[in-house]
């Protein structure tokens, strides 16, 4: 409905503001808030003709409901927010990652089995193998039910986070790995063999990987929070300095996130090198190679 | 008053609305005869209280909208005589059981409170 610019201003700062809400939620709230207008308008204009533009008295309706502002923070508070078209694209590359760690883990598990009763035993090599597996499993497994959680539930924005972060620690970990391995192999010059490096150093990722993921959640509680003062307070628009700080927070943690996702892009083009694939896919990979050298 | 005093003032009032007035829009919905709609709910309010219950009035649309989304309250569009559509609410039985809770709650909140300021007093 379109009566006044004043009413015309205040809606649409509104419907601006209430991003993240879906379009159908949005209409009604505004088709709500512009009848409460007309008929409070309507009210105290009595027998006068509303038709004619009186501004005093859509101001005083307005003041009535209160600052733009107030009236969003409220919504935001108690309805879903929509996932975007990009977030869920997002969603379901960590759905197949998650998924894609399992099966690894399951790899790792059969071949350890494998080794555990052929001729070729192996302790160290074998502890590290199911340790490694668990370790895949376990976050594998976790990053698909959170992503799930959060396809199923997308206001708890915080599942979105926290499989992020498990994806990320799965990936950027084994990318550590071989890196950490190539590093020290070519400056230490030491000649070991892979069960001693990585009954050694997969402890350490582990406990890399549980540092990163409290580090993040806390990234992550942080955002959170400073979204929440925005809202709340409104120190966003009315201390320009705050508001600086608010963003570099957000922006800060939208940098750390977004080049730990690249690492995983990197770790992608890592998991193809014969080596690793060796590695990571003992089984399957071997498999796989055979075919070839028979081929 | 000072700005601190100000300050501490309006959120003493916020924090303290802010679950009543939940309570007060379930209330006015059990009470209206006529189907209830957010400008009628407002109305139903000031008019309840004689004028002294001051709120922003667009507070009530995000309680509605949160009340509908627990299930205490059902929504739908109506056509009135004249006007604009408008969005009703009814208290559903979730809503009603609800509605009774929070009032013994209130009782038993204003008592204490009430106890507590009695025999520590209030020095001027």
């Amino acid at each position: 409905m379109k009566f006044n610019n004043i009413v015309d201003d205040y809606i649409s700062k509104i419907k601006r503001e209430l991003y993240g809400i879906d379009s159908a939620s949005t209409n009604a709230i505004i088709e709500e808030l512009d009848n409460h207008i007309y008929e409070k308008s309507n009210d105290i204009a009595g027998d006068r003709n509303l038709l004619e533009p009186n501004n005093k008295i859509f101001r005083e309706v307005i003041s009535g409901l209160g600052p733009p502002n107030d009236v969003v923070v409220e919504y935001l508070k108690v309805l879903p927010k929509k996932t975007s078209k990009g977030l869920k694209l997002f969603l379901l590359l960590q759905l197949v990652i998650g998924i894609v760690a399992v099966i690894v883990s399951i790899d790792q598990f059969i071949t350890s089995y494998g080794i555990s009763q052929g001729e070729f035993y192996d302790g160290t090599y074998l502890l590290s193998m199911i340790f490694v597996g668990i370790t895949l499993l376990f976050l594998g497994a976790i990053t698909a039910i959170l992503v799930i959680k959060q396809l199923r539930k997308p206001k708890n924005i915080i599942h979105y986070g926290v499989g992020s972060v498990m994806l990320s620690v799965i990936l950027a970990a084994g990318l550590l790995l071989v890196m950490a391995k190539f590093i020290l192999w070519r400056h230490m010059e030491i000649n070991s063999d892979d069960e001693l490096f990585y009954a050694y150093v997969t402890p350490i990722f582990v406990l890399l990987m549980v540092g990163y993921i409290w580090g993040l959640r806390g990234s992550e509680d942080l955002k959170r929070r400073f979204m929440l003062e925005e809202f709340d307070n409104k120190k966003f628009a009315r201390k320009k300095k705050k508001s600086r700080n608010v963003m570099a927070g957000v922006v800060i943690f939208q940098f750390s996130n977004g080049a730990f996702n690249f690492v995983s892009i990197l770790f992608f083009l890592v998991i193809f090198s014969d080596s690793f694939m060796q590695f990571l896919f003992p089984s399957l990979g071997h498999r796989v190679l055979s075919l070839i050298m028979k081929d | 008053m000072n700005k601190r005093i100000n300050g501490f003032l309006k959120k003493f009032n916020k924090e303290l609305k802010t679950g009543l007035l939940s309570m007060l829009v379930l209330l006015a919905i059990d009470s209206d005869v006529e189907p209830s709609y957010g400008y009628g709910i407002i109305k139903n309010l000031e008019s309840s209280s004689k004028g002294k219950l001051k709120f922003p009035e667009g507070t009530i649309y995000p309680i509605l909208s949160s009340l509908s989304n627990k299930k205490l309250l059902e929504s739908y569009w109506g056509d009135p005589q004249g006007g604009p559509r408008r969005k009703y609410y009814k208290l559903t039985a979730d809503g009603k059981e609800a509605l009774l809770l929070c009032h013994g709650d209130w009782l038993a909140f204003y008592e204490v409170t009430n106890d507590v300021i009695e025999k520590l007093g209030v020095k001027k």
